[in-house]
């Protein structure tokens, strides 16, 4: 790599932001740039460094873009290149804090903004996860971010199975998740084993609830079987297909269970470390999260002495990142294009090891299963538009799309013509 | 809307559909990530076909050559058909359609054109 | 004495069905080299020799018993058992949409094969319109070695790779942006003697649009003289240094015109450095009349 002398140096600022990440740096701009497999091999933390700078200054600058180069062994080509790659970043001048408007379908159709029409110095946004209040916009950036507004909206019910605590009291309470039985099924996932665990899951037919439908205990043993080591866990939270918010409202809601299902499934496959990629817009999520870990942290319950501990990586606005592989490259650093499969993530994943990727709903049914061998028969749905009570509504899969429709309240009066009913009869509007 | 910009549109006549893959899977639909997005008479369908096409074309991430080019010339020919031009749109977006799910690399690109083709072929939108 | 042991390893091998024929190869060879290579009836764009293949232009497409999606020959190996076909109406049609969107959005008149494929496949760019949007950009001319024309670029991924960790390390470009928007580029594309660039020229070897060019071709097209018929080629060893690097001169009119280097050749591999590439010039500086 050739090094390149720039006349601008990087602002304190600036500095400050990727060495709060990287350690102090050692005075690098009056030499050539540091490199050396110590320096390269922390490629991992570009994406973070990125969203330490978008935070606080509010942009990219070039200058900044130079010293991270330097820090990270890398080139300002490469830098530029993910930077550019995804949409919470700017490359040119803006104020920290910026309000993200959701130009997209749900909020569309409840009269939200276009692209073009969105309000002056706000940023029209992909689908926010937040449809069940369209039309909806966040605040993003700064030091101390507000979270996005208030806890999503969900039907209860209480035959309820992966929505049982939600909205139950405070999220991150360690005790009352304990004392509601929180964390038995990884007491009974230790006695069962990674073998146990993953016949558990395969008699429960559980299937990966992200889209792709793939059985989760099909992909856990080919992991669990790899002689490569180490073998690596990654929860896929980049929940961004437009309409989708149930990711988002388990973890704001549920954070324990999310921590204790990435604990059996760490236990299933070998693993020691485990990554939830979480969408960067998510940041009441993030939040609750982060306390959930730190807090399991304090008691033992993650860490060394627990043999398994859990990282969060924060995506920053981009669709594609949720596709499993483009996952991998974000993780390392890199731009989030997909590779090619093969070879496939149980063998050749995150930096070119074993790697599972579950969903986070998928994750969030392993407990029930390990605990109770329940079956995986039910499924979240995310109820948004012309319904009286959008939301997350958990339902036996196989429930009727009128079922649902009615379960969310049905149509609001006065704005269709039609009532589900009527139209099961004449069958057209 | 079912299973969100990747899945597929259903109609009122699909309203005692199970919500099970495998028996949507057979009528050529999906949950996906369990998306359920109803919308009335009063939403502008073919607005919210505009709008998907504009949401692949924003996300692609260019590596190939049919998600990359497919997208927005998808995005071209709904803006046409929109505008209440060219018939000949819906045999480009059909053909456009096919190379996006046969030859890109991963499924953002072979899922970009499923719901406008479940709209314009189950609801019969921009027909 | 030692007795040498004269037995090799045995070379691991698969046999697949290809197109109805049965063929044993070599345990790792693509689909693509066991159809014959390049050349062989598969159309390739983003592949070229000297490249691990990124198959992104997705027109070496193959249909291949099992799989959901079509497949890219160029990079898929062949596995035992596996039934490949090569032409198929899927594959027609998939191979045409491509030639239509590269040809649609980017200027392939430099690209080789492209207007037979384009007959042989029916492709026709123009049908998306005069309004369909294409790759615009300005011919990049920011030093005196090479010119930079991205509305010529398919994002064959070679350039950066040649740049990068398979050839040159000096990662001077790479891609930025995404989706259509996507674009070679420096650092805030910054012109090119404010990067890294040590101008070894590997990336314009391996362009196979016509994206990169040498100035002097550059000029000669620009003035109507550049023509391929009228030059010869003559194969040489460079004199600069000891590695002893193959260079082919393309020569018209006694001049020399641009640099390559043999992309078989065990020495370069098809790569060199700024003076092998650029400093031809003291070889045709003749004496004057006077």
């Amino acid at each position: 790599m050739e090094a390149i002398k720039r006349t601008t140096p990087a602002s304190e600022a600036e500095r400050e932001a990727i060495d709060g990440l990287l350690g102090p740096g050692e005075d690098h701009l009056g030499r050539d740039a540091i490199a050396g497999h110590v320096v390269r091999g922390r490629r991992h933390l570009l994406l973070p460094c990125l969203h330490a700078l978008n935070d606080r200054i509010g942009w990219i600058s070039p200058p900044a873009i130079d010293y991270l180069a330097s820090r990270l062994g890398a080139s300002p080509a490469e830098i530029h290149a993910v930077a550019s790659f995804y949409g919470l970043f700017s490359l040119s001048p803006r104020e920290p804090v910026q309000r993200h408007v959701c130009i997209d379908l749900a909020c569309r159709a409840a009269g939200g903004p276009t692209e073009h029409s969105v309000d002056d110095g706000a940023h029209p946004a992909p689908c926010l996860g937040l449809c069940d209040r369209a039309p909806a916009a966040i605040t993003i950036g700064g030091h101390d971010p507000e979270p996005d507004p208030g806890l999503a909206a969900v039907d209860r019910a209480n035959d309820d199975v992966l929505l049982r605590r939600v909205g139950s009291g405070d999220p991150v309470d360690l005790d009352a998740y304990r004392a509601d039985g929180g964390f038995s099924a990884l007491d009974r996932a230790r006695e069962l084993g990674p073998e146990g665990i993953i016949a558990a899951v395969e008699a429960s037919g559980l299937t990966g609830r992200g889209g792709a439908g793939f059985p989760t205990a099909r992909k856990w043993e080919a992991v669990r079987t790899q002689p490569v080591t180490p073998h690596h866990l990654i929860c896929n939270a980049d929940e961004s297909e437009p309409g989708t918010f149930k990711d988002r409202t388990l973890i704001e809601n549920d954070p324990y269970a999310l921590i204790e299902s990435m604990a059996i499934a760490a236990l299933a496959i070998g693993c020691e470390l485990g990554r939830v990629y979480l969408r960067g817009e998510y940041l009441r999520a993030h939040r609750t999260l982060s306390t959930a870990i730190e807090r399991c942290r304090s008691a033992g319950l993650l860490g060394s002495s627990a043999g398994f501990d859990i990282e969060i990586i924060r995506g920053a606005g981009a669709y594609i990142c949720g596709e499993e592989t483009a996952i991998f490259n974000s993780i390392e650093g890199y731009r989030g294009e997909p590779r090619n499969k093969p070879p496939f993530p149980f063998e050749s994943g995150l930096f070119g090891q074993p790697t599972a990727v579950n969903n986070v709903e998928t994750l969030m049914n392993v407990p029930s299963i390990i605990s109770e061998g329940r079956r995986a028969d039910r499924r979240l749905f995310c109820l948004s538009g012309a319904v009286r009570r959008p939301g997350v509504i958990e339902a036996p899969i196989g429930i009727t799309l009128g079922s649902l429709i009615e379960r969310a309240g049905g149509l609001p009066r006065g704005h269709a013509r039609w009532s589900c009913r009527r139209l099961r009869r004449s069958g057209r509007p | 809307m079912l299973g969100g910009a990747a899945g597929g549109f259903a109609g009122p006549a699909d309203l005692d559909l199970p919500l099970d893959d495998a028996r949507l899977r057979e009528v050529g639909l999906t949950l996906g990530s369990g998306v359920v997005m109803v919308h009335d008479q009063h939403v502008d369908l073919v607005d919210q076909l505009r709008r998907i096409a504009a949401f692949f074309r924003d996300e692609s991430c260019g590596q190939c050559v049919p998600c990359r080019v497919g997208t927005i010339r998808q995005e071209e020919a709904i803006e046409r058909l929109a505008a209440g031009t060219g018939e000949a749109d819906l045999s480009l977006l059909r053909d456009i359609a096919g190379a996006m799910r046969d030859a890109s690399i991963c499924g953002l690109g072979q899922t970009a054109a499923n719901a406008i083709q479940s709209a314009v072929v189950r609801l019969g939108v921009l027909t | 004495m030692t007795a040498i042991d004269d037995t090799r390893p045995e070379i691991a091998t698969v046999e697949a069905m290809i197109d109805g024929v049965t063929v044993r190869v070599a345990e790792g060879t693509t689909i693509l080299d066991a159809c014959g290579g390049r050349g062989c009836g598969i159309p390739t764009l983003c592949y070229g020799e000297t490249i691990t293949p990124r198959n992104a232009c997705r027109v070496c497409m193959v249909e291949v018993e099992g799989s959901r999606t079509l497949v890219p020959s160029c990079s898929r190996p062949v596995t035992e058992g596996m039934v490949v076909t090569t032409r198929s109406e899927r594959i027609d049609h998939s191979r045409r949409m491509v030639l239509e969107f590269l040809g649609s959005s980017v200027d392939l008149s430099l690209t080789d094969h492209v207007e037979e494929w384009n007959a042989e496949y029916g492709a026709d760019p123009t049908r998306y319109g005069p309004e369909a949007a294409r790759v615009d950009e300005p011919v990049r001319i920011d030093n005196d070695l090479y010119v930079r024309d991205y509305s010529k670029c398919i994002l064959c991924y070679q350039c950066v790779d040649a740049c990068g960790e398979q050839w040159q390390n000096s990662f001077v470009i790479d891609i930025a942006g995404r989706g259509f928007d996507a674009r070679v580029s420096t650092e805030h594309d910054v012109a090119l003697p404010d990067s890294g660039c040590v101008y070894c020229g590997n990336c314009i070897q391996v362009c196979p649009t016509g994206a990169l060019m040498f100035t002097s071709e550059y000029d000669m097209r620009q003035a109507g003289t550049w023509d391929e018929a009228r030059q010869t080629q003559v194969d040489t060893v460079c004199g600069y240094c000891g590695v002893g690097c193959n260079l082919r001169l393309h020569v018209q009119d006694d001049s020399i015109v641009k640099v390559t280097s043999p992309p078989d050749s065990g020495i370069t591999s098809g790569n060199l450095c700024v003076k092998g590439r650029f400093g031809f010039q003291h070889a045709q500086n003749r004496p004057t009349a006077d």
